[in-house]
């Protein structure tokens, strides 16, 4: 019985967990569209978390695209030209790099680089009563401390993924190129990847980097700011973050593929 | 004639002590009209009395109600209340300072956020009210690397920059030289003058005598009751 019970608590803990991180997810973006929520130290807030979140990020993402795109495309090329199949190149590498690897991957640099210090970061301040200054300024947390934050994940994710594509597609043809595996003429190359893209592969992207990265962003925040005044508490919540949020991106990926092809 | 609203007003409030570090008050009923000083005694070393949380709407009584220009904080909406804090400022007993913003991003926060007035004419007011304390510059650095004492005094300047409807001062001259009480002191009745309701928590003996402090109400706690001791209105008990 108490199994059950533990299973059942389990499945409701979840379930709450869940609803807690939409419905601050939809309150955010409710946020976002109201002017008046973007005074300047808002704006402030914001700027500097794409400038860290994002730019900073792009030499990091640069080379992972290059490495992946060396690794994937490279490869592809390979096959497709042994099972003769070459036309077929730029749909696969749609598929793989676009639709699945860039997102995902682009995803979890961010977990690992940007939330675990966006959670480390609020919870510190929770813990030095900070949160608490704020809130007595009449500067509400969810306005000031998770809005931009998830807002600029969610643009720092889908602006490094876009980043991440052409890299990895740059990288590969140059690679191929110089192996002799590849088309040789860029042209060709370009054309095949173009050829590949649809209508659905905008929103594929869009969804499967807006949605998780403002995910990301909410679990990063909403588990720092649950930190209740113990700083030894603040790895637990950094290691909840990474596990959450990887958690959540996966699902989001899997249903948006699932919806993607049905 | 109408009845002006109160600034403050407490009324029956109680709060049962949270930890060994905040104390549990009871029966709290007193009001702040506008350009009135109330100054509450404290014991030395007396463990936080949560006043100002209260005031703020921050912490809510487990009986009675606080109200803020007239308006319970318990039946505001998140929005309204954060609106209402944007026009308190308020010195903190403990840490009062957001470690990831200097200094000066501190001490402009509250003004650029609730009002629309411009970075530069708030820090020209921010400048000009640090000179009135001895300080010439603003540190650039962030809170963590300027000396407490300076901090103390800045936390002064943040509460006394732009209009507020009230300021709570939470033992304000804790780290700061007892040079600059004075000073203080001066600048509060200032402020009270323009009709800025304060409230005021005090270890020192020196505010509580201070004669210049123009409508000035005098409390002291007495275990977990707050006790009148001298009333500028004869409607207090």
């Amino acid at each position: 019985m108490s199994f059950i019970a533990s299973i059942g608590q389990g499945a409701i803990n979840l379930y709450h967990r869940i609803r807690w991180v939409v419905s601050i997810s939809t309150a955010i973006v409710q946020l976002a569209f109201h002017p008046s929520s973007w005074t300047k130290p808002v704006r402030a807030v914001l700027t500097r978390q794409i400038v860290f979140t994002g730019y900073d990020a792009i030499g990091f993402v640069a080379v992972v695209a290059l490495l992946t795109g060396i690794s994937v495309v490279v490869q592809a090329q390979v096959w497709m030209g042994r099972l003769g199949q070459s036309e077929l190149l730029g749909p696969l590498l749609v598929t793989v790099i676009v639709r699945e690897v860039g997102p995902l991957l682009v995803n979890f640099i961010v977990i690992g680089r940007s939330a675990t210090a966006m959670a480390a970061e609020l919870a510190g301040m929770k813990v030095r009563h900070e949160v608490e200054v704020l809130d007595s300024q009449g500067l509400d947390p969810l306005v000031f401390l998770v809005m931009p934050r998830a807002i600029s994940m969610a643009l720092s994710v889908f602006g490094l993924a876009m980043l991440f594509v052409v890299f990895s597609f740059g990288s590969g043809y140059l690679c191929g190129a110089f192996l002799g595996t590849g088309p040789g003429d860029p042209g060709i190359f370009a054309r095949s990847v173009v050829r590949g893209v649809s209508s659905y592969d905008f929103y594929n992207i869009l969804a499967k980097t807006l949605i998780p990265g403002l995910l990301t962003g909410v679990i990063a925040a909403n588990e720092g700011l649950s930190v209740e005044g113990v700083a030894t508490d603040i790895p637990q919540a950094v290691t909840r973050t990474v596990v959450r949020a990887t958690l959540a991106v996966l699902v989001v990926s899997v249903i948006v593929s699932v919806l993607t092809y049905i | 004639m109408q009845e002006q609203t109160a600034i403050l007003e407490f009324k029956g409030v109680a709060v049962r002590s949270a930890s060994s570090q905040i104390s549990g008050i009871s029966q709290i009923d007193f009001s702040l009209g506008r350009g009135e000083i109330a100054v509450v005694s404290l014991e030395e070393g007396r463990e936080h009395i949560p006043l100002a949380p209260l005031a703020q709407g921050l912490l809510t009584p487990d009986s009675g109600c606080v109200l803020f220009q007239g308006a319970d904080w318990a039946h505001m909406k998140a929005a309204r209340q954060s609106v209402e804090r944007g026009r308190i400022r308020r010195v903190y007993e403990h840490y009062g300072w957001v470690t990831n913003l200097d200094v000066m991003e501190n001490l402009c926060l509250s003004e650029c956020h609730h009002t629309q007035r411009t970075r530069d004419e708030v820090m020209q007011e921010i400048r000009g009210l640090a000179r009135r304390f001895g300080l010439e510059d603003i540190p650039e650095a962030r809170p963590t690397r300027v000396h407490g004492m300076v901090l103390r005094k800045l936390e002064w300047v943040r509460a006394l920059v732009g209009t507020p409807s009230l300021i709570i001062l939470e033992r304000p001259l804790f780290g700061a030289p007892k040079a600059d009480a004075p000073k203080l002191m001066e600048a509060v009745c200032e402020a009270s003058r323009r009709g800025v309701a304060v409230l005021w928590l005090t270890e020192d003996e020196r505010v509580m005598e201070c004669r210049s402090l123009g409508a000035l109400r005098q409390f002291r706690m007495d275990g977990e009751k707050l006790v009148a001791v001298s009333s500028g209105r004869e409607s207090d008990g």
